[in-house]
């Protein structure tokens, strides 16, 4: 009672919080866990089965296949993710960039489009038939391009379409850790002699390691979570050569009627969630001390 | 201080419990209750169908646009509460409701329901009225066909067989420079009738009831959809990954669409080429296959008997027919002639294709689907779609895609 009182003011000020993530995370997430145990249809009752469902889904080529895609997809997006926003940033902080504002605004905008959308821009773009950059590839005496039927290519359109949408993010977490690295290192360098790589490498990227780390950890989540960029973008397709584990549960659940199988699935997919992010913050903890 | 912590607190919970509650059952009324869900016209029609049962009788019915999306759930929660609705139009009964149905069969009699579309439970009592038909069927843009001097039948005497469309299709290709020959929807629902049309019986339960099977019909029409992918003759992406069918046709670039009524509406409005419903090829049967709503009436609700009283209003011809005008119905009842808004001669051929398709293979598999998860059975999963996106990408052969359609028949109607 006497801490409940000395902690009022904090409790009352969090208390929302504390309400919601209880109301829209934890018991969701006590629920998914109860029907991983269940037989659950998503109607009539739910019959309590054990570990069944994870028996199941342990010996289910459908789920491996789709995990292993999806980790394929983040190890692939990642680093590119990284790559082009650190690159974007370092661009937009450099003093010879000239129309920076513009630039920012233009670089900026695919963040304010829901990922639903950016899949629909990309389909139209990349349209097997009508798409434009295949018109654009014809007016070019070239031979159009199976991007979707092909399931490498339908890959690359996706991923690239991943780092169009994504780069907005993650240039701005590094344009505002570029502005906070003192300028007296880098005239201190130039002073030593030292070239741009060397002042990007030995100053600007140690400088960005709590940013890189932050980065990385959220683009790897948002990679493993990815649905509905994917799922307006080629509905996992062709076939099922690009579904991604979420687009897997959400099947099994919703379309299947699979609910206690689905919500094990995803109980799967939150442990795996659960140790990259301890394992990132443990290296990222180690680098920043 | 204290008090007004406690108070905050108080009142932030109990936001959350608002609406947890209302258990309390129906209470007995005269009012009529009919939940439906739709797009604008069709939710019209059902008020203004509402506004002369009022007048023509005093009743009111109070009528509830629910999203489709929440339709079902809505009508289980209400089921469970013990305060149903008196009528609804669904799209298909779920196992919970299955006790509570009130039997149709007067009306559906009176009414002359089409028989592949009335949905029967064990003891042949009828629970679910259809309220409307859609149906599979093929859109030519008439503007390639022309230009490439290709005739297409516009009576049902001259119906093509699928080779010779196949042919004709490939020659307006030919000499318009168009893309592909055909475009079918990336839906298993329309498979099914290319399927019918080859004079398969797509899967069925064997002699023993104890398991599911196909037909050497059956397979040959796979093994040609599977061919027509492959050849180009329509385009792959469409099953592989979901490219819009609809749109591709209306690019006025494919000079057939294989498709359904659903169209009509939205064509009349957003096409501006010459489109046509013709009639559709068939190898060995003429065949569609049929999709459509239903009317269900309650037991436990407040207002039962108004309720019944309301549907057998509302199936009577005349009033039938002005449901079906105002909401642009194809309808659900033998012998009826309606004049549409738009559109007219397609509703026509759909009309005559609906006559002409082979019952009762041509609307099992809604009547099936109904029917099986009203006793209880979980029902299919897509297997049948699914499995087929995987062979036009070759992950497997059609073999397993028959297999795996066959497993999901079994586990979804041959056991619970």
């Amino acid at each position: 009672m006497k801490a409940l009182k000395r902690n009022k003011w904090p409790l009352l000020f969090t208390g929302i919080n504390i309400i919601l993530f209880i109301t829209f995370f934890l018991v969701p997430a006590i629920l998914g866990f109860y029907y991983s145990l269940t037989d659950y249809k998503g109607y009539s009752t739910a019959n309590f089965v054990g570990f069944s469902n994870y028996v199941q889904l342990f010996q289910d080529g459908s789920f491996y296949k789709s995990l292993f895609r999806t980790f394929r997809y983040t190890i692939t997006l990642v680093p590119l993710v990284y790559i082009v926003s650190l690159g974007v940033a370092l661009m937009l902080n450099s003093d010879h960039t000239k129309g920076k504002f513009l630039a920012k605004i233009i670089f900026f905008l695919p963040w304010t489009i829901s990922g639903i959308i950016t899949g629909v821009i990309f389909r139209w773009l990349f349209g097997e038939s009508f798409g434009f950059i295949n018109y654009v590839i014809t007016l070019m005496h070239g031979k159009a391009v199976p991007w979707f039927t092909n399931s490498n290519t339908a890959f690359m359109v996706i991923i690239f379409a991943a780092i169009w949408a994504g780069t907005a993010f993650n240039m701005l977490q590094f344009l505002s850790a570029l502005k906070n690295i003192p300028r007296s290192l880098y005239e201190a360098a130039d002073i030593d002699g030292a070239t741009a790589w060397h002042k990007f490498w030995y100053i600007t990227l140690p400088s960005l390691k709590p940013t890189s780390f932050m980065v990385i950890l959220l683009a790897t989540i948002g990679a493993m979570k990815e649905f509905a960029l994917v799922q307006s973008l080629t509905n996992g397709g062709p076939g099922t050569d690009n579904m991604f584990i979420v687009q897997y549960i959400y099947t099994t659940g919703f379309d299947k009627m699979n609910v206690g199988y689905a919500s094990a699935a995803s109980m799967v997919l939150f442990a795996i969630l659960l140790i990259l992010g301890l394992v990132q913050m443990k290296i990222g903890g180690r680098t920043n001390e | 201080m204290k008090k007004g912590f406690g108070i905050g607190l108080a009142m932030a919970l109990s936001l959350l419990l608002v609406g947890c509650g209302n258990g309390a059952g129906a209470k007995k009324s005269d009012t009529v209750r009919l939940f439906v869900s739709g797009d604008t016209s069709e939710g019209n029609a059902y008020s203004k169908m509402a506004k002369k049962y009022e007048k023509e009788t005093g009743i009111k019915v109070e009528v509830t646009d629910v999203p489709y999306a929440d339709l079902t759930t809505k009508v289980t929660k209400a089921v469970q509460s013990n305060d149903a609705p008196d009528v609804a139009r669904v799209s298909g009964v779920q196992p919970d409701w299955a006790d509570y149905l009130v039997d149709l069969t007067s009306v559906a009699k009176s009414a002359g329901t089409l028989d592949s579309m009335t949905i029967r439970d064990k003891n042949d009592k009828v629970k679910a009225l259809p309220t409307d038909v859609t149906a599979v069927g093929m859109f030519i843009n008439a503007d390639l066909f022309k230009k490439a001097g290709v005739s297409y039948p516009t009576s049902e005497k001259d119906i093509w067989t699928w080779d010779e469309f196949i042919e004709k299709a490939n020659q307006v290709k030919a000499k318009t420079n168009a893309k592909y020959s055909m475009v079918m929807d990336g839906s298993d629902h329309r498979l099914r009738a290319f399927t019918y049309q080859y004079g398969g019986k797509d899967f069925f339960l064997n002699s023993k009831k104890t398991s599911y099977k196909t037909d050497q019909a059956t397979i040959t029409a796979l093994k040609k959809f599977v061919e027509l992918n492959n050849e180009g003759f329509m385009p792959k992406s469409v099953w592989t990954s979901n490219e819009d069918a609809a749109s591709l046709f209306k690019s006025g670039q494919i000079p057939a669409y294989y498709s359904g009524s659903w169209q009509i509406a939205d064509f009349s409005k957003n096409i501006d080429f010459d489109w046509k419903a013709v009639y559709m090829p068939y190898e060995k049967t003429r065949a569609t296959n049929m999709g459509g709503n239903f009317l269900v009436a309650f037991k436990n609700s407040a207002n039962s008997t108004g309720g019944k009283k309301f549907v057998k209003w509302l199936y009577k011809k005349e009033n039938y027919k002005q449901l079906c005008q105002y909401a642009g119905y194809i309808p659900a009842v033998k012998n009826l002639d309606i004049k549409y808004k738009n559109g007219q001669a397609a509703y026509d051929v759909y009309n005559q294709e609906i006559a002409a398709a082979a019952e009762p293979i041509s609307g099992k598999q809604t009547t099936d689907q109904v029917t099986m998860t009203m006793k209880g059975y979980k029902g299919l999963t897509g297997a049948y779609r699914d499995s087929m996106v995987k062979v036009l990408n070759k992950e497997i052969s059609l073999d397993d895609a028959i297999k795996d359609t066959i497993k999901d028949y079994n586990d979804g109607y041959a056991k619970k």
